[in-house]
């Protein structure tokens, strides 16, 4: 009798090119197991209780209204959606209250993809796992998730653009664990995170570009960690961010405790930095330093803004790793080991699920998404009210 | 091949009347991962708790707070009523003090007496190890559920606690332990109703019995603050 279902299951025609939920079928997950490869899963408004695993390759999920169309963990589930299939979009819609992650994109498919950190970590390996191919998320919101809003690691070639993270307990946006990564992280708002944007042993072809990274705790990190595959970090682009404000109280505490810094590099190589406005940041704009053994070394600086914070640049490597070659605007260059870093005061956090709501975000255009090629030179120095229309902490 | 033997596991379980342990569901996983962070949103929450110690068994009732970490409660030796076997004690993750008083319950407003005040050891006292671990019960953020999956951590059986179904779970192992040292009774919603702890080198287990949220909250002595 198993046996027989088993194999009329399998031999079920599969759906597409375009699926309705709930007109069709009634959850996004039935819908995304009985779709065939490439279709699209349109998703009308409403509060969905699920936790949506992608195992197809080249779903389309895309919500009719961004911020009505709401996948919701109700602070019991650990993920929103979780994707393990290559070439997967997911659009215009809201992931919100999970106890680990609103969106999380991974190479990793045992046990639905794993977490970062802690005791009990199992580094991952790439060869068991190799990386997920192209991914593309799009107008999404991401609020009140206790781990990462919108996490993409052992995957390559993707896109995160124009979605929005407010309220995770560790960072909004999180790229990790890929070399070449070929992802470009742009035109996204974080606010009131612990982290706005971090990237983690992302190296190559790693573009952060024209973001808003203001009012949360720290706005944007760039490290090597050893717990995780691919060390060192190295080829980070950051180019046209506004990074401002990162003293936001009402955000949750950031896990060791930083709190007032804009853009923090530990233990990278070659990232380039270029044309971003970092400003108020009341403990350290930029502070680059050491990760255990791991020096700083040829990072550039250029053309940036970076004026109006606690200090302007902290060059904090450690004499264990002392670093070499590091240059903002290609004559002031900082080698060898610096100050430590201080330890600021940090306010008390407030947990993840208690951060205010999101205010409300543009819907995704009608039309072909831009072409996924990182424009670099495109972006200069942006304003200081960037995305001032999507975000609720103002400068 | 790991299926397999899961399968096998499944098919043996199922002809027996109760249940074996067995590994974590994801629904369980991500309940246990929700334990401190229930406590933490419940802000303050009342125990009891039988801590054994050389001295004999430490009977505590008071509260504790989660959010500030810190705790208050009446502590009493069982089976002895002279004065020197009973007290009040408050204590953070870091220090306790106590002060001697006929009490068996947190006394308010707190007495102005002398308070003996000490550093919490590291090892080697149960009672130590019971403060220290009542005042970590609560963080602002879940645990990772998925890297509490991958631990050793374990479905042991269902129970219930008054008219209250619970299962019962145990803790992950430390790196490089033995057993795991810690057991939770925790309710449909996540919430941490009781719980049993390996303390130290005791053989005998303690036990925390967890009641009513919404507690008054504990007037931190002097020398406790900062």
């Amino acid at each position: 009798m198993l046996l027989v279902a088993g194999c009329s299951s399998a031999a079920t025609p599969k759906l597409g090119p375009e699926i309705t939920v709930p007109a069709q079928l009634s959850t996004i997950q039935a819908a995304v197991d009985a779709a065939r490869e490439g279709a699209t899963i349109v998703v009308a408004p409403g509060v969905y209780k699920e936790s949506v695993q992608v195992r197809t390759k080249g779903l389309t999920i895309r919500g009719t209204q961004r911020g009505s169309v709401i996948i919701d963990g109700e602070v019991k589930r650990a993920n929103g959606i979780v994707v393990t299939a290559p070439d997967v979009s997911i659009q215009n819609l809201t992931v919100r209250n999970h106890t680990l992650n609103g969106v999380l994109v991974t190479g990793l498919n045992e046990n639905g993809g794993m977490g970062r950190g802690s005791t009990g970590y199992t580094k991952l390996d790439p060869d068991k796992f190799p990386p997920l191919q192209g991914f593309r998320i799009s107008y999404v919101t991401a609020s009140n998730n206790a781990l990462y809003g919108i996490y993409a690691f052992d995957a390559q070639h993707g896109v995160i653009e124009q979605s929005y993270a407010s309220g995770s307990a560790d960072s909004g946006f999180y790229v990790g664990q890929c070399k070449p990564c070929d992802i470009v992280v742009r035109g996204n708002v974080a606010e009131r995170n612990a982290v706005g944007y971090e990237g983690t042993n992302a190296s190559g072809q790693m573009y952060v570009l024209g973001n808003r990274f203001s009012g949360n705790r720290v706005g944007v990190t760039s490290n090597s960690d050893y717990q995780e595959a691919f060390v060192p970090q190295e080829d980070a682009t950051l180019v046209g961010n506004l990074v401002s404000d990162n003293d936001e109280a009402l955000s949750p505490a950031q896990a060791d405790g930083a709190f007032g810094l804009g853009i923090g590099i530990a233990g990278g190589t070659r990232n380039v930095v270029s044309r971003n406005l970092v400003t108020g940041n009341p403990g350290t704009g930029v502070a680059l330093g050491s990760s255990e053994d791991l020096p700083p070394l040829d990072n550039r600086f250029e053309g940036n803004v970076i004026s109006h914070n606690g200090q302007d640049v902290r060059y904090v490597a450690s004499k264990r790793a002392p670093g070499r070659n590091n240059c903002f605007d290609g004559d002031r260059c900082y080698d060898g080991a610096g100050d430590p870093m201080p330890k600021p005061a940090a306010p008390r956090g407030i947990p993840f699920n208690q951060v205010a709501a999101p205010p409300a975000q543009p819907e995704m255009p009608n039309g072909p998404l831009p072409d996924k090629a990182p424009n670099v030179e495109k972006y200069g120095v942006p304003a200081e009210d960037l995305f001032g229309d999507r975000a609720a902490v103002r400068s | 091949m790991k299926k397999t033997v899961l399968a096998l596991a499944l098919a043996l379980t199922a002809c027996s009347s109760t249940p074996d342990p067995r590994p974590l569901s994801i629904p369980e996983a991500e309940r246990l991962a929700l334990v401190r962070f229930s406590n933490y949103t419940s802000g303050i929450r009342a125990f009891t708790a039988s801590v054994p110690s050389p001295g004999g068994k430490l009977v505590l009732d008071g509260r504790v707070d989660f959010v500030n970490h810190v705790g208050y409660a009446g502590m009493r030796t069982d089976g002895r009523n002279d004065q020197f076997s009973q007290g009040l004690v408050q204590w953070n993750p870091g220090r306790m003090a106590f002060a001697m008083n006929p009490s068996t319950k947190p006394v308010d407003p707190v007495p102005v007496v002398d308070w003996q005040v000490r550093n919490l050891q590291e090892r080697g006292s149960e009672l130590d190890g019971a403060l220290r671990l009542l005042v970590n019960l609560g963080a602002d953020r879940p645990e990772n559920s998925q890297l509490l999956l991958q631990s050793s951590a374990r479905w042991l059986r269902s129970d219930k606690i008054g008219d209250t179904a619970v299962d019962v779970f145990e803790g992950p192992k430390q790196k490089d332990a033995a057993e795991a040292r810690l057991r939770y009774w925790i309710d449909a919603d996540g919430k941490l109703r009781k719980l049993e702890a390996k303390l130290g080198n005791s053989e005998e287990l303690a036990v925390f019995d967890f009641t009513t949220s919404k507690e008054q909250p504990v007037q931190v002595i002097p020398p406790l603050r900062s």
